[in-house]
């Protein structure tokens, strides 16, 4: 029995030393980008209950959606769980996740994904930014399954343990490639990434708003959007589906994503239409870094425009939040304020 | 299920744990369910055609013994039972014959179908088990279920070895206490065939497929490489795989037969063979070999050359045919194509060849004072077997019997060394690759070098410091995380013997 008990704490002892050691290679070979880690860590790091407003889906919003701004509007907290191109389930598993230690009022839905043919394999680098630096978690597991069930070649276990995915990145990290200055900074954007570049687009909105066939949503898009719109209602939150400028929009994406709002009783707020844009006071010519993506500047003018839309629907009053979180966000404003004097758009 | 898979060490992990838990004497019954649960992951095919074989030749079996019981004279009992062995071996071969060989002969979509899982590896088991039977060498197994237990042994599916009824069932049906020894041995052993199949074998294998698949474009220096490259890539991908086999069924206390005992060191092509499959070549050897080199015809044959021909050529010429027979046979095993056939008849004409010509090398040895007993002379010996070997089996990869003829031609052009390493570093591997690749390799000759001394690596370690033992361990273990071929853009899962 003694023997047995030896063999038994020296082998769990082994396998602790080497958890130890395969999680640090882990940690050495995961291509931590630095924006969507720090994007993450900080929210896990936000105080509870201190988030109002949480926006999720993909880059459109990502870059355009600003919190510091909608707080100096409207004394209204927001974070921003967006990523570049962020598959539906990534987008179900953000707000899941986030009720677990936040009580938001409003979740911001960047509807753009809900259009998108989601190719889990093409997308898989995008795909595995949204997922990669999330803490490890039954629904984390749950996601991986859904994922690795829509791929070809995604495993579930790659999720679970990155390393089995990275592994071959040891000559990224020979060749020195993995070095982030920025990693494991807080983001003082809240999950902002703002883009201080333009590029001029030829208006060609007029044209593809003509574009009036009803555009298709996959069956699976729909599975996820109704269970994260489920799962807001069944937490008395609510839900804006939201589109920003963008030249790619037409009347037929409009009227689909019309009508899915209609059926889940919930806003549509789209900026290509009703000449928002116009009101919003968006130039082609310098708030655009592409064609659907709106620059840091720009994104002042749409949030300035959301925070008015948010309290005069939603009728939400400032945040019922501690004074550190309201120090924090002034400070935030003020890095903030200072990043659009000093970074002139390109 | 690749044995190479997380979910291939979760269900082991999963049997071992209920094989320890139950009853001893439920052991078995575990086992044969987990190895019927285990087919099952192949699709109703894998387990339609082993409960076929199981049937067919565990009926084959009985009835065979009822006709020992049956007929007083043994005589007529052995001719009865003749007539149930020829039936069932045309039976099952055919069988076999109609799934692996057919296509080569009619290209139809009805022949093209993928093999079960493990079907060449229990439809010679079974067939060894039943001419055993025949032979009186075992005891006819009458219990259905320990039978099939046998035949369906989950850790031999995929990759074998080919095993006996005499020296596997006492142990499958037997009862095992939990060794703690016996499960660090069997995982220490797992982990060092998931090394070399997945660190060395599969980084060989892009070497291997770049050329091969497109051997036009290489010279001779880079083809002579990737001859090399392929004759290792097949040794250490499928030891690597009996590797992790032995080490599953030694967690569970069984010990399997070691298939490999470096063959690549062996002095000679016989030598080789001896030591290269040994399952598959004692298999061959004692039902196909022996039963035609002490058949009627054989003695014959035996006797008319004594008295025709002079020498030890003579007294040698009833094994000639059967060698040929018995590697045409070998050949086949290994793959449905004419290139695997000339494989066999390559490797039976070099045994062939170095038999006639034993006395030859032996007189020219003592003309000319070679000094056979030193070091030099044994790296000699083992460099000329392993081309000579490395050029028969390029034939069963080359894309057809021409390319493989043609690669080895090129092979003349072998000493063109200008620009070598850009040329090396064009062969699919980057110089990272490649780096790891010698290492691991380095690895690898030294441990086989060392066991060829009759040292026991595992036993060695076992009695160093705890430090050092782990320390061997775990940089096992995260090498073969790390540098593993698997993964997305790795075909690494595909081992080359699973097609048989």
């Amino acid at each position: 029995m003694k023997k047995i008990s030896k063999q038994i704490i020296l082998s769990l002892i082994f396998l602790a030393i080497l958890a130890v050691c395969l999680f640090y290679a882990q940690q050495q070979l995961i291509p931590f980008n630095d924006q969507d880690t720090n994007q993450t860590a900080t929210f896990y790091e936000t105080e509870e209950d201190s988030v109002d407003v949480l926006t999720v889906g993909a880059s459109s919003v990502m870059v355009s959606f600003s919190p510091l701004r909608l707080y100096e509007n409207t004394g209204i907290t927001s974070y921003v769980r967006c990523s570049s191109v962020q598959a539906p389930p990534v987008t179900y598993l953000n707000v899941k996740e986030s009720l677990k230690t936040q009580k938001p009022k409003l979740v911001v839905v960047s509807a753009y994904t809900l259009l998108l043919e989601y190719d889990y394999d093409e997308y898989e680098s995008w795909l595995r930014r949204g997922m990669d630096y999330k803490k490890l978690s039954i629904d984390k597991i749950k996601i991986a399954k859904a994922i690795s069930d829509r791929s070809e070649w995604q495993t579930t276990s790659s999720f679970i343990f990155p390393i089995l995915r990275y592994h071959a990145r040891w000559k990224n990290i020979l060749n020195g490639e993995n070095h982030k200055e920025h990693l494991g900074e807080y983001d003082y954007m809240h999950g902002q990434f703002p883009v201080y570049k333009h590029k001029t687009i030829e208006d060609v909105s007029a044209e593809k708003m003509a574009e009036t066939e009803l555009a298709p949503i996959t069956d699976d898009n729909m599975y996820w959007y109704d269970k994260m719109i489920t799962l807001c209602k069944e937490n008395d939150i609510q839900v804006l589906l939201l589109v920003t400028p963008d030249m790619r929009w037409t009347t037929g994406k409009h009227e689909a994503l019309q009508q899915i709002a209609d059926k889940y009783d919930v806003q549509f707020l789209d900026f290509n239409v009703d000449d928002i844009t116009a009101k919003c006071g968006i130039d082609w010519e310098t708030d655009f870094y592409d064609n659907h993506h709106v620059n840091a500047p720009a994104s002042i003018k749409v949030t300035d425009y959301l925070s008015d839309y948010i309290v005069d629907t939603y009728g939400f009053g400032p945040s019922d939040v501690s004074d550190s979180v309201k120090n924090q966000f002034e400070e935030d404003i003020v890095q903030f304020k200072k990043d659009l004097k000093e970074k002139k758009c390109q | 299920m690749s044995i190479i898979s997380l979910s291939y060490l979760l269900f082991l992990c999963a049997v071992i744990i209920v094989y320890y838990i139950v009853p001893k004497k439920f052991q078995w019954i575990v086992l044969l369910v987990s190895s019927y649960a285990f087919y099952c992951t192949g699709g109703p095919g894998a387990v339609g055609f082993v409960l076929g074989t199981t049937l067919v030749t565990f009926g084959s079996g009985i009835l065979m013994d009822k006709n020992k019981a049956k007929y007083k004279s043994k005589k007529e009992a052995k001719a009865h039972n003749k007539k149930i062995l020829v039936c069932t071996i045309v039976l099952i071969f055919g069988i076999l014959f109609l799934m692996k060989y057919m296509k080569m002969f009619i290209p139809s979509p009805v022949f093209m179908i993928v093999l079960p899982m493990g079907i060449s590896f229990y439809m010679f088991q079974s067939i060894g088990y039943c001419i055993d039977v025949y032979r009186n060498t075992i005891q006819t197994e009458r219990n259905l279920t320990r039978y099939a237990l046998f035949i369906s042994f989950f850790p031999l599916a995929i990759q074998g070895p080919i095993s006996r009824y005499g020296q596997l069932s006492e142990q499958l049906t037997g009862e095992h206490k939990f060794e703690f020894d016996n499960f660090k041995s069997g995982a220490q052993l797992m982990i060092w065939g998931f090394f070399k199949k997945m660190v060395i074998a599969d980084r060989l294998s892009v070497i291997v497929s770049t050329v091969f698949d497109d051997y036009t474009a290489y010279d001779g220096t880079q083809t002579a490489v990737a001859i090399a490259c392929y004759a290792l890539q097949i040794y250490i991908d499928f030891s690597g795989g009996i590797d992790i086999v032995r080490g599953a069924a030694k967690c569970l206390g069984i010990d399997l037969i070691e298939n490999f005992e470096r063959p690549y060191l062996a002095p000679n092509i016989a030598e080789h063979w001896r030591r290269w499959h040994i399952a598959l070549t004692s298999w061959m050897r004692d039902y196909v070999f022996y039963s035609l080199a002490l058949s009627k015809t054989s003695s014959k044959i035996g006797k008319w050359s004594r008295n025709h021909l002079k020498g030890h050529i003579g007294k040698q010429m009833p094994s000639y045919l059967p060698t040929y027979v018995t590697f045409f046979l070998i050949g086949i095993w290994h793959g449905a194509g004419w290139g695997f056939i000339v494989f066999g008849f390559y490797n039976a004409t070099l045994i062939v060849l170095s038999m006639m010509l034993e006395p030859v090398w032996d007189k020219l040895n003592k003309t000319f004072r070679v000094k056979t007993e030193c070091i030099p002379w044994r790296i000699w010996q083992i460099v000329r077997t392993f081309i000579v070997m490395a050029i028969g089996r390029s034939m069963t990869r080359a894309l057809s019997v021409g390319a493989g003829l043609s690669m080895i031609g090129k092979c003349v052009h072998i000493f063109d060394f200008h620009d070598f390493v850009h040329r090396m570093l064009s062969l699919g591997l980057d110089f990272e690759d490649c780096l790891i690749l010698a290492l691991a390799f380095i690895v690898f000759v030294c441990a086989g070098i060392i066991q060829e001394r009759g040292v026991n690596i595992r036993e060695v370690l076992a009695t160093k410091n705890i430090a050092i033992r782990w320390a061997v361990w775990i940089i096992g273990i995260l090498a073969i995380i790390i540098f593993g071929m698997y993964g997305p853009g790795f075909d690494a899962s595909a081992f080359i013997y699973r097609g048989f």
